[in-house]
C-alpha cells in the first residue's frame, strides 16, 4: 500500500507498506548479498540473500537469462531481461517478458525495461522498476523524455525505482524527476575506486579531515569504510530531500546540488521541453515560509515561475479604468506594497492627483512583470532574488519580451517608466514613454519627477474613484486566479483591507472572499463560490454525496484541467454547489488516483441534506 | 558481437576455388588448416557440394588436421559423410555460444537451439568426425556474474558432445549491437579473470576421471580497450596462463595466476558479487 505523505512537484514523500513492513521514500535500497559489505543503518534494502531483520527488504529477482528460480520473501522483483530500450530484437519484447514475470510472481514490482507502452494498467503493481535511468545519465535529453513518459505511463500512486542510481549528488534531482527509490550500487562502485561521495562533490579516501560521519572517524579508509561513508552520505541526503519535499523547498535544493553537466542538462530539458507536463504537478501556492529563492539562471525556467509569467500574459487583464501604466522596480520586502520604496512611490502617485487611473506594475526577475494587485499571489508574494543591479542577458531578454507583450496587450494610453538603470528595456517600450527614475528611484528628485509626469497623464480621462479602482483591481486578481469567469466575484463588491488581509464583501454584509497574505490566493466563502458557479474551470465534480472534511480522489468524477495543488476549487454535483475547498492534488491526479485526499473542504452545504 | 554481418560479398564456386588456391600456396607446410568461411561450409548456397569435396580433398592430403565451421542445420548425414570420406578426421566447428535458451534467443539471437546443436554434434561424431564447440564469454545484456555462470554451465553441457570446447571472451567489434551498448556506457568486455575462473571451474567440473573435451581460450583483442581486459597491470600474465592452460590442459596454470592475484582482483570479485543484482546494469556503474 502506498500513502502519499507530501508532494512537491513530481516528487513526493510516500510510505510504502508491504507485509507489515514499510519504507518512507525517497530512499536508498542498500544492497545486501554475500561478499558485499552491509550497511546496517539503512532504512530499506535490496537483498540477494534473504530479508534484513525487521527492515523493509526488496528481494532481487536474480538472473532472467540463467533461469534460476527466484527465491525470497515478497516483495520480490521478478527476474526480467534487462535489455536497454532501442536494442531489443523487437520493440516491447523485454517489457512483455517482464510483464509475464510480474504476473507470475504475484508481487508488487513491475520491471519496465526496453520499450514500454503509453499506459501501464497492471493494477497490482505498486513499484515500477526502471533500469533505463542509469544509462540515461549519459544522454539527458532522452532521459528527460523517458522519465516524463514513465510518469505518464505510471499514473499516480505508484513508486518508481531507478536501479544503479543513488550517488548523493544525484538524489535530489532524481527525486525531483519523480524517482522514489534508488540503490547503493553506485556507492559501492565509487568505493571500489576509493572515491568518497558527498552531495555535490567527491573526495578521495586519502583526504583526511573532510567528514565526520561514523565511517570516516576511524582515520585511514579502506574500501569498505569508503562504502559505508558513501552510504551515510546517501542516507543523510535522502532524509534532507524528504524534508525539502515537506517544506516545498525541493527545487531550491536541486538547484543547489547541481554539480555535473548532465544534471543541468536534465533539469533544463525538463524545464524547457516538458514544461506543460511538469507544471501540472507544481502547487500554485506555498506557505510564505517556503518562499521561492530564484538564485541562479535555472530559476528563470522553473515551472511555477514560467506559469506565473504565462498567466500574466494570457489570463490577466488590466483594470479598465487605469490606462496609465507605471513601471516600478521590485523591492526586497514582499509583498512589494509593504516596502518603504513602494510606499514612497504610492505617495508620489497620490500627489499626482488621480491614483486610480494609474496601473502600477513591477518589473522583476524571474517573474517578468507583476501587476501590483497580484503582489501577494505566489510566487510574487514570497520570492527572493539576488539584486546587484546587473541584468544578465537571459534575464534582459525575458523581461523585455514579457514587458513588450504586456504593454501591447494592456492597450495603455501612456507608459511611465520609473526604473533606474534599465535602459535595456527602452526597445520594449512604446514611443512616448516617460522616464522618471533618474539614478535612484526613491530620491526626492526622482519621486517628484514621477508626480510631475503622472499629473497630466493620469488626469486626462477624468477622476477614478478609489472604491472603483480597488474593485477593478480585485476583478483582475480574481480573473488571474479563476480565469475570465472570476470577474463575476467582483461585481458590485467592496474591498477592504483588514490587517494584512484583503476582505471582499458584496457591499452589504456578506463576505465573498478573503485574500490571506499567508496563503497568497483568494479563499472563497460559499457566497463567493456561488457567484463563480458554472463560470470557472476550477470546479471539481464529485459523486452523489455531501462532502465535509476531505473529498478523496475516488469520490471525484471530473476536475477542471487547470486545477493544481493549492488551488481554491468549487466542489459540485450536477451543477449544484456542494462546497468550496483547497485542491490537494492536480486535476489529473484527482481523476486518476485510486486514493488520497483530493480537496480539503473549507465550507460545505449541510451534510444532513437540504442544501445551501 | 559478430562484426562480419555487413562484410559479405557474392562469390561463385570458381571464385572460391581461386581464393582457396591462393591461400593454399601461402600456407603449405603448416600442421592444421582451418577453413573459416564466417558462415557454413556445409551450406550448399555458400560452398557448392562439388567445390566442397575438392577443397576438402586437397586439404586432407596437405594437413594433419582440417577444421571447417558450420551451423548445425546444414549437417545432414549425406553431406557430413561425403565430407568425411574426402577428409577423414575432419573437425567441424559449431558456434553454440551458449547452452541457455534465453541467452541464445535474446542475447545472441542465434536462431537455433541447444538440441539442434547436440543433434549436429552427435551426427558428426557418429560418422567419425571431430567436434569443436565455440562458446561466448559475456554476450550482451548479461552481468559479469551471469556471464561466468553461463559460460560454465554451457561448457559443462557442451563438453561431452565435443572434442574441443573453445571459450571466446567477447570483444567489441565496430557496427555491432555490443558496440552500441559499449558506446552508451552499458557494456564492459569481460575480465580476463572471468575467463580464467570459468575455465578452471569447467575443467574441475568435468573431473579427471572424465576428461572429456579439451578446453581452449585464445582471447582476441585482450588487454585492448575493446577487448577482454583486467586492470592493465596483470593482463599479460593472465593471458599467458590462459594460453599455457589451453596447450597443456593443466589447471595448475590457472590456479597459479588466480592465487597470485592482483590489486584489481578484489574489484573483480566485487563486480561478480554485485552481479547477483541483475536488475542493475552493473557495467554502467562508472563513477564520473
Amino acid at each position: 500500500m502506498i500513502e502519499i505523505l507530501a508532494r512537491d512537484g513530481l516528487a513526493r514523500e510516500a510510505r510504502w507498506t508491504c507485509d507489515g513492513l514499510s519504507a518512507v521514500t525517497p530512499n536508498i535500497l542498500f544492497l545486501r548479498s554475500g561478499g558485499l559489505p552491509l550497511f546496517e543503518r539503512g532504512e530499506c534494502y535490496l537483498s540477494a540473500g534473504g530479508p534484513v531483520g525487521g527492515r523493509f527488504t526488496l528481494s532481487s529477482g536474480g538472473s532472467w537469462f540463467l533461469e534460476r528460480e527466484a527465491s525470497g520473501p515478497a516483495p520480490a522483483i521478478p527476474a526480467f531481461p534487462n535489455v536497454p530500450s532501442g536494442l531489443e530484437a523487437r520493440p516491447g519484447e523485454s517489457f512483455e517478458a517482464a510483464l509475464e514475470g510480474f504476473r507470475r510472481s504475484g508481487g508488487p514490482v513491475l520491471p519496465v525495461p526496453g520499450e514500454f507502452p503509453e499506459r501501464i494498467e497492471e493494477a497490482l503493481s505498486e513499484l515500477l522498476l526502471f533500469p533505463g535511468a542509469l544509462g540515461g545519465t549519459l544522454r539527458p535529453r532522452g532521459l528527460a523524455a523517458d522519465l516524463v513518459r514513465l510518469k505518464q505511463a505510471a499514473g499516480f500512486g505508484r513508486l518508481v525505482y531507478a536501479p544503479g542510481l543513488g550517488d548523493p549528488a544525484h538524489i535530489a534531482l532524481l527525486a525531483y524527476c519523480g524517482v522514489d527509490l534508488l540503490d547503493s550500487a553506485p556507492l559501492l562502485a565509487a568505493a571500489r575506486l576509493g572515491v568518497r561521495l558527498f552531495p555535490g562533490w567527491k573526495a578521495h579516501a586519502a583526504e583526511e579531515g573532510l567528514c565526520h560521519c561514523p565511517a570516516c572517524e576511524g582515520g585511514a579508509l579502506g574500501p569498505e569504510a569508503v562504502y559505508l561513508h558513501n552510504c551515510f552520505a546517501a542516507l543523510s541526503e535522502v532524509r534532507t530531500v524528504r524534508a525539502a519535499v515537506r517544506r516545498g523547498r525541493l527545487r531550491e535544493l536541486v538547484e543547489g546540488r547541481l554539480s555535473e553537466a548532465w544534471q543541468v542538462s536534465l533539469l533544463r530539458h525538463l524545464d524547457l521541453h516538458h514544461h506543460d507536463f511538469c507544471e501540472r504537478y507544481f502547487p500554485v501556492a506555498r506557505p510564505a515560509a517556503a518562499g521561492l529563492d530564484a538564485l541562479g539562471l535555472a530559476s528563470l525556467s522553473r515551472p511555477e515561475v514560467v506559469r506565473f509569467r504565462r498567466r500574466v500574459l494570457e489570463r490577466y487583464r488590466r483594470p479598465p479604468s487605469s490606462p496609465v501604466l507605471l513601471l516600478l522596480p521590485c523591492s526586497a520586502r514582499k509583498p512589494y506594497s509593504d516596502s518603504l520604496s513602494h510606499r514612497a512611490f504610492r505617495a508620489a502617485t497620490d500627489r499626482a492627483g488621480n491614483p486610480g487611473a494609474v496601473h502600477e506594475a513591477v518589473v522583476t526577475s524571474p517573474l517578468g512583470i507583476v501587476p501590483l494587485e497580484l503582489d501577494s499571489i505566489y510566487p510574487a508574494g514570497s520570492y527572493d532574488v539576488p539584486v546587484t543591479g546587473d541584468w544578465d542577458e537571459t534575464e534582459r531578454r525575458m523581461v523585455s519580451g514579457q514587458l513588450e507583450h504586456f504593454v501591447r496587450r494592456g492597450g495603455y494610453s501612456a507608459v511611465v517608466c520609473h526604473l533606474p538603470g534599465m535602459d535595456f528595456l527602452a526597445g520594449a517600450l512604446p514611443p512616448g514613454t516617460v522616464f522618471t527614475a533618474g539614478r535612484r528611484a526613491t530620491s526626492p528628485a526622482s519621486l517628484s519627477a514621477l508626480s510631475r509626469a503622472l499629473r497630466p497623464l493620469s488626469n486626462e480621462n477624468g477622476r477614478v474613484g478609489r472604491r472603483e479602482a480597488s474593485r477593478e483591481r480585485f476583478a483582475s486578481l480574481a480573473r488571474f486566479q479563476f480565469g475570465p469567469g472570476g470577474e463575476a466575484l467582483a461585481e458590485r463588491c467592496e474591498v477592504r483591507r483588514r490587517g494584512i488581509d484583503l476582505r471582499v464583501t458584496d457591499g452589504q454584509r456578506t463576505q465573498l472572499a478573503l485574500l490571506g497574505r499567508e496563503r497568497g490566493l483568494l479563499s472563497l466563502t460559499m457566497e463567493g463560490a456561488r457567484r463563480l458557479l458554472g463560470r470557472t474551470a476550477y470546479e471539481v465534480e464529485i459523486g452523489d454525496f455531501r462532502p465535509s472534511g476531505t473529498v478523496f480522489a475516488p469520490g471525484v468524477v471530473r476536475a477542471g484541467a487547470d486545477i493544481r495543488p493549492g488551488d481554491e476549487v468549487l466542489v459540485t454535483r450536477g451543477g449544484e454547489l456542494r462546497g468550496v475547498g483547497v485542491a490537494l492534488m492536480s486535476a489529473a491526479e484527482m481523476e486518476r488516483a485510486g486514493r488520497g485526499g483530493a480537496v480539503r473542504m473549507r465550507h460545505h452545504v449541510s451534510t444532513r441534506g437540504g442544501g445551501g | 558481437m559478430c562484426g562480419y554481418h555487413d562484410e559479405a560479398a557474392p562469390a561463385s564456386g570458381e571464385d572460391l576455388l581461386h581464393q582457396f588456391g591462393e591461400a593454399l600456396q601461402r600456407r603449405r607446410g603448416e600442421r592444421i588448416a582451418k577453413v573459416y568461411t564466417s558462415g557454413s561450409f556445409f551450406d550448399d548456397g555458400e560452398v557448392p557440394p562439388g567445390i566442397r569435396a575438392r577443397i576438402l580433398g586437397e586439404l586432407s592430403g596437405a594437413f594433419g588436421r582440417v577444421v571447417i565451421e558450420s551451423r548445425p542445420v546444414f549437417l545432414t548425414e549425406g553431406a557430413v559423410s561425403d565430407a568425411l570420406s574426402s577428409c577423414p578426421g575432419l573437425e567441424v566447428a559449431l558456434g553454440l555460444e551458449s547452452a541457455s535458451p534465453r541467452v541464445l534467443e535474446r542475447s545472441v539471437r542465434k536462431g537455433f537451439t541447444f538440441s539442434d546443436y547436440a543433434d549436429g554434434a552427435t551426427l558428426v561424431r557418429r560418422l567419425g568426425g571431430r567436434v569443436r564447440t565455440y562458446l561466448l564469454l559475456k554476450p550482451p545484456f548479461l552481468t559479469e556474474r551471469e556471464a561466468v555462470e553461463d559460460a560454465v554451465a554451457s561448457a559443462l553441457r557442451a563438453a561431452p558432445l565435443s572434442d574441443t570446447v573453445s571459450l571466446n571472451p567477447v570483444n567489441v567489434q565496430r557496427g555491432t549491437l555490443v558496440d552500441r551498448l559499449w558506446r552508451r556506457g552499458l557494456y564492459r568486455p569481460p575480465w580476463l579473470w572471468s575467463a580464467a575462473e570459468a575455465l578452471l571451474r569447467v575443467r574441475r567440473g568435468l573431473g579427471e576421471a572424465a576428461p572429456g573435451a579439451r578446453l581452449v581460450c585464445a582471447p582476441s583483442g585482450a588487454g585492448r580497450r575493446r577487448g577482454p581486459q583486467n586492470c592493465g597491470g596483470c593482463d599479460a600474465s593472465v593471458l599467458s596462463a590462459l594460453e599455457e592452460f589451453s596447450v597443456s590442459q593443466d589447471v595448475l596454470h590457472l590456479e597459479k595466476v588466480l592465487s597470485a592475484g592482483c590489486s584489481c582482483m578484489p574489484h573483480w570479485r566485487q563486480v561478480l558479487d554485485a552481479g547477483a543484482f541483475a536488475e542493475i546494469m552493473q557495467d554502467a556503474l562508472k563513477p564520473r
